[in-house]
C-alpha cells in the first residue's frame, strides 16, 4: 500500500469512529423515545490485496437495531389482555357507581315499599298510608327505570367506543401498511429504514392495545398483520378496511372485516373489553334486573289482584302488568288507575271488610318471601346478588388488570435490558469512539508527517 | 439482564402508583370511617351488608308495628277494664235490689243507674282508634252498636272477623275485636239486652229475673274478663316482642358493621404505615439517576 493509500486508510477510520460517535448520540437522544431500540454501528476490518499493507483500515457494515423479535412478540400477545382488563375495569367501575352502596340503592327502595304495606295493614283506612303505598311504589319502579337507563347508557358509551376504535384500526392499519412501503424503499439507508421499523412497530403497539392481533415479519422487512382468528388486516402495502356496521334490535355496532363480521374475534385489546361489557357483561345485569322487576310484578300483582280495594269491589293490579321478564326493569310502572285512586290498593282479603288488612300483610311480607332462583332467595337476596356478582366481576377485572399490567411491565423490563438505550453504555461507548477517533486523528497526522518528509527529500 | 434509566424510571413509577393508591385507600377509610365504598371492594361484605340492612330494616318495621299494636291495645285494655268494672258496678247495684226492704224509688233510682251503666258500655264498645271501631271485628266503618229510640242498645252491626298485625316473623296480635263475642259469647242474649231484661225486673220486683239476669251478669263478667286477660297477655308478650326485637336489631347492627365499618385502630394504623411506605418511595425514586457515568467524564 502506498503511503496515500494508508492516509485514505486514517481518513477511513476516523469516519467510522464519527460514525461510532454519532449512533451514540442518536442513542442518547432517544433515550426516552417510546418504541426505539438501541442502535449499534456495525464496523469491520476492510481488507487489500496488497501484500505489502498490513490491512486496509476500518469499514463501516452497517447499522444495527438491537432488538429480540420473542420480546417484542411476547409484548402483542401481552398488551391485549391488559388494556381489556383497563378498559372492563373502567366500565364496571361505572357501573358500580349506578348501583350504589348497600342500603342507598334499590334495596332501600324495596324495604321503603314493603314498608309501606305494612303501614297500611296498621290501618287500612288511612289515606295517608294508601298514598304512601302509591309513592313508594312508584319510587321503586323509578329506580328499576333509572338502574336501566345508566347500565344502559354504559352499554351504549362501550358501543360508541367500539366505532371510534374501529376508527382508530383502520388509520393504524393504513399507517402500518404506507411504513411497509416505506421500509421497502429506504433500502440501503440503513439509519432511515431503522426509524421506520421503530415507527411500525410503535404503530402495531399501539394496534395490540386495540384488538388481539398475529403480526408476521415480511421477508424483506415489514409487518403483515391480522386479527387473531385469522381475518387479514395488513399485507404488504394493502391494509383491509374495517367497518362498523349498526346490526340487531338495538343497533349496536359489529366489526366487519371484509364483508364477515369478526365481532366474535375480537376477545382482548380495548376493542374486546368494550364488546365484552357491552354484549355480555352489562347484558347479564340487565337480565338480572329484569328478572328482579318482574318477580317483584307479578308477586305483588298476584296478591294485589286477588284482594280488595277500599269500597269492597274486586281490586286491580298494582303494578302494570308485565307479559314476560324481558325489559320487566325498564316497563315496571304503578298502574295509573291505582294512582289516581290509592282507595283501589287492596288491603283486606275479604269484600266489604274494610278493616280486614290480609292482603296488605300478605304483600308486606313479601320481602321474607323466598320467590327468586327457584324459591330459594328472597328480593333483597336478589338485589345482593346482583351487586355481588357486578363487585366479583369488578374485582376480578382489577385483580386481572394488575396480574397483567405487572406482567407487561416485566416484558418491558426484558424488552429494555435488550433494545433500551443505558447512559451509562452510551459514555463508555462515546468515550471508547472519541479515544480511538483521538488515536486515529494522531495516525492521521504521523502519516502526514510522513508525506511531509517524503517531500522534503526532493528538495 | 441490562438495567436502563427506563426500566428504573417504569419499575419506581408502578410501585409509587401502587403505594399512594393504597395511602389514599386507607386514608379514605379513616375519613369515612367505612371499609366499602364501592362494592368491588369486598363483594363478599356487600352481599352481607345488603343482607343484614334488609334485616334491620324488617325488624324496625315490626318494631314500629309493636308499637302501634300496643298503643291500640292499650286503649282496648282500658275500654275492657271499664266494661268489668261497669259489669261489676251493675252487680253490686243488683245485690242491693235484691234485698228484702227496698223501696220502690230506690229501685227506680237503681234503674235509672243500670241504665246510665250500659250507656257506659255502650259508649266504651263503640270506642274508635284513629277513625275505627275497635270492636266491630273488620267491619271498622261500622258501628257495631247503636242507639235505638228509648235508649236501648241495638244488636251488634260488626262482622266476625278480626284483623291482626305482624310483630315478628312468627308472631301476631289481633287488633280488632268481634265486640259480639265478648257482650254475648255463647249465651243467648248479649250485654246490653241483659240489661234491659234486668232492669224490667228491678222496676218489676221480679226476683226470679233479678236472679237470671245476675247470672247474665256473671256470665258476662267471665268473657269480658277473659277478653281482657287475652289482650293483657298479648301487650306483655309485645314488650317481650320488642325486647327480642331490639336484641336482633343490635345484633343485625353489629353484622352490618362488622362488613361495612372499618376499624379506626386498624385503619390509622394502616393509613401511618401507608404513609411510611410512600415516604419511603419517593425518597428512593428521588435518588433515581443521580448517579451517572457521564459525571465522572472530563
Amino acid at each position: 500500500m502506498s503511503i496515500f493509500g494508508t492516509l485514505a486508510s486514517a481518513a477511513r477510520s476516523l469516519d467510522a469512529q464519527r460514525y461510532g460517535l454519532d449512533v451514540t448520540g442518536q442513542n442518547i437522544a432517544n433515550v426516552n423515545t417510546p418504541g426505539y431500540a438501541r442502535r449499534e454501528a456495525l464496523l469491520t476490518t476492510a481488507t487489500t490485496a496488497d501484500q505489502l499493507s498490513a490491512g486496509g483500515g476500518v469499514d463501516i457494515a452497517g447499522l444495527r437495531s438491537v432488538r429480540d423479535a420473542l420480546v417484542e412478540r411476547r409484548l402483542f400477545q401481552e398488551r391485549p389482555a391488559m388494556q381489556r382488563e383497563q378498559v372492563l375495569s373502567e366500565t364496571l367501575a361505572v357501573v358500580e357507581s349506578a348501583l350504589g352502596a348497600p342500603g342507598s340503592g334499590l334495596d332501600a327502595s324495596l324495604t321503603k315499599f314493603f314498608d309501606a304495606f305494612s303501614q297500611l295493614a296498621e290501618d287500612p283506612l288511612s289515606a295517608p298510608a294508601r298514598q304512601q303505598v302509591v309513592l313508594t311504589g312508584q319510587g321503586v319502579s323509578a329506580d328499576f327505570r333509572d338502574l336501566v337507563s345508566r347500565l344502559s347508557l354504559a352499554q351504549k358509551d362501550a358501543n360508541n367506543r367500539i366505532r371510534a376504535g374501529v376508527d382508530e384500526l383502520n388509520s393504524l392499519a393504513t399507517r402500518i401498511a404506507s411504513l411497509n412501503v416505506a421500509i421497502g424503499a429506504a433500502g440501503a439507508n440503513a439509519g432511515q429504514a431503522a426509524s421506520v421499523v421503530d415507527e411500525q412497530l410503535a404503530e402495531v403497539h399501539k394496534l395490540a392495545a386495540l384488538i388481539d392481533v398475529e403480526v408476521i415479519a415480511r421477508p424483506g422487512g415489514g409487518v403483515d398483520v391480522s386479527f387473531a382468528g385469522g381475518q387479514p388486516l395488513v399485507i404488504g402495502e394493502r391494509a383491509y378496511a374495517v367497518t362498523a356496521v349498526p346490526a340487531g334490535p338495538n343497533g349496536f355496532f359489529d366489526i366487519v372485516s371484509s364483508g364477515t363480521t369478526v365481532t366474535g374475534l375480537v376477545t382482548e385489546g380495548r376493542l374486546g373489553g368494550y364488546v365484552h361489557a357491552r354484549d355480555t357483561a352489562i347484558p347479564a345485569y340487565l337480565t338480572d334486573l329484569d328478572t328482579l322487576a318482574y318477580t317483584l310484578a307479578t308477586q305483588v300483582n298476584a296478591l294485589h289482584d286477588a284482594g280488595f280495594d277500599r269500597s269492597g269491589a274486586d281490586a286491580p293490579v298494582f303494578f302494570t302488568a308485565l307479559g314476560a321478564p324481558a325489559g320487566a326493569a325498564s316497563l315496571l310502572s304503578v298502574n295509573p288507575a291505582v294512582v289516581a285512586d290509592p282507595n283501589l290498593i287492596a288491603a283486606a282479603s275479604v269484600a266489604g271488610a274494610v278493616g280486614n288488612n290480609q292482603q296488605a300483610r300478605a304483600i308486606a311480607n313479601l320481602r321474607d318471601a323466598r320467590v327468586l332462583v327457584g324459591g330459594t332467595a328472597t328480593l333483597h337476596d336478589g338485589w345482593g346478588n346482583l351487586l355481588y356478582r357486578v363487585g366479583a366481576d369488578s374485582t376480578g377485572a382489577k385483580a386481572e388488570l394488575r396480574t397483567r399490567t405487572e406482567i407487561v411491565r416485566q416484558v418491558e423490563n426484558l424488552r429494555d435490558s435488550v433494545s433500551g438505550v443505558s447512559l451509562d453504555e452510551e459514555a463508555m461507548r462515546m468515550l471508547k469512539f472519541q479515544r480511538a477517533y483521538e488515536a486515529n486523528a494522531r495516525f492521521f497526522r504521523a502519516v502526514d508527517e510522513a508525506i511531509d518528509v517524503l517531500f522534503t527529500l526532493k528538495r | 439482564m441490562r438495567v436502563t434509566f427506563g426500566t428504573t424510571f417504569r419499575n419506581a413509577a408502578g410501585e409509587l402508583a401502587r403505594v399512594a393508591e393504597h395511602m389514599a385507600e386507607r386514608q379514605r377509610q379513616v375519613t369515612s370511617g367505612r371499609k366499602i365504598h364501592t362494592v368491588s371492594d369486598n363483594p363478599n361484605a356487600a352481599l352481607g351488608a345488603v343482607a343484614e340492612r334488609a334485616e334491620m330494616g324488617t325488624v324496625d318495621r315490626y318494631r314500629q308495628t309493636a308499637d302501634s299494636a300496643t298503643a291500640r291495645l292499650t286503649v282496648v285494655d282500658t275500654v275492657l277494664a271499664d266494661v268489668i268494672q261497669k259489669i261489676e258496678q251493675a252487680s253490686a247495684r243488683l245485690t242491693v235490689v235484691q234485698g228484702s226492704n227496698v223501696s220502690q224509688t230506690e229501685r227506680d233510682a237503681i234503674v235509672a243507674e243500670m241504665a246510665g251503666i250500659r250507656d257506659a258500655i255502650y259508649s266504651s264498645m263503640t270506642t274508635q282508634f284513629r277513625g275505627a271501631y275497635l270492636f266491630a271485628g273488620t267491619d271498622t266503618t261500622t258501628a257495631p252498636y247503636t242507639k235505638l229510640p228509648g235508649g236501648a242498645v241495638s244488636a251488634y252491626a260488626g262482622d266476625t272477623q278480626t284483623a291482626v298485625l305482624d310483630v315478628d316473623r312468627q308472631h301476631t296480635v289481633q287488633v280488632t275485636f268481634n265486640g259480639d263475642a265478648i257482650m254475648r259469647g255463647s249465651a243467648a242474649a248479649d250485654l246490653f239486652t241483659t240489661l234491659e231484661t234486668l232492669m224490667t225486673a228491678i222496676a218489676a220486683s221480679d226476683a226470679t229475673g233479678m236472679a237470671a239476669g245476675a247470672a247474665d251478669l256473671a256470665a258476662a263478667h267471665v268473657r269480658v274478663s277473659a277478653a281482657q286477660s287475652r289482650v293483657g297477655t298479648d301487650l306483655a308478650s309485645l314488650d317481650d316482642r320488642r325486647a327480642v326485637l331490639d336484641s336482633a336489631r343490635r345484633a343485625a347492627d353489629t353484622r352490618r358493621a362488622a362488613y361495612e365499618d372499618a376499624n379506626m385502630v386498624e385503619a390509622i394504623t394502616g393509613m401511618t404505615q401507608a404513609e411510611t411506605a410512600y415516604r419511603a418511595a419517593l425518597g428512593a425514586t428521588s435518588k433515581l439517576g443521580q448517579l451517572s457515568l457521564l459525571d465522572y467524564l472530563r
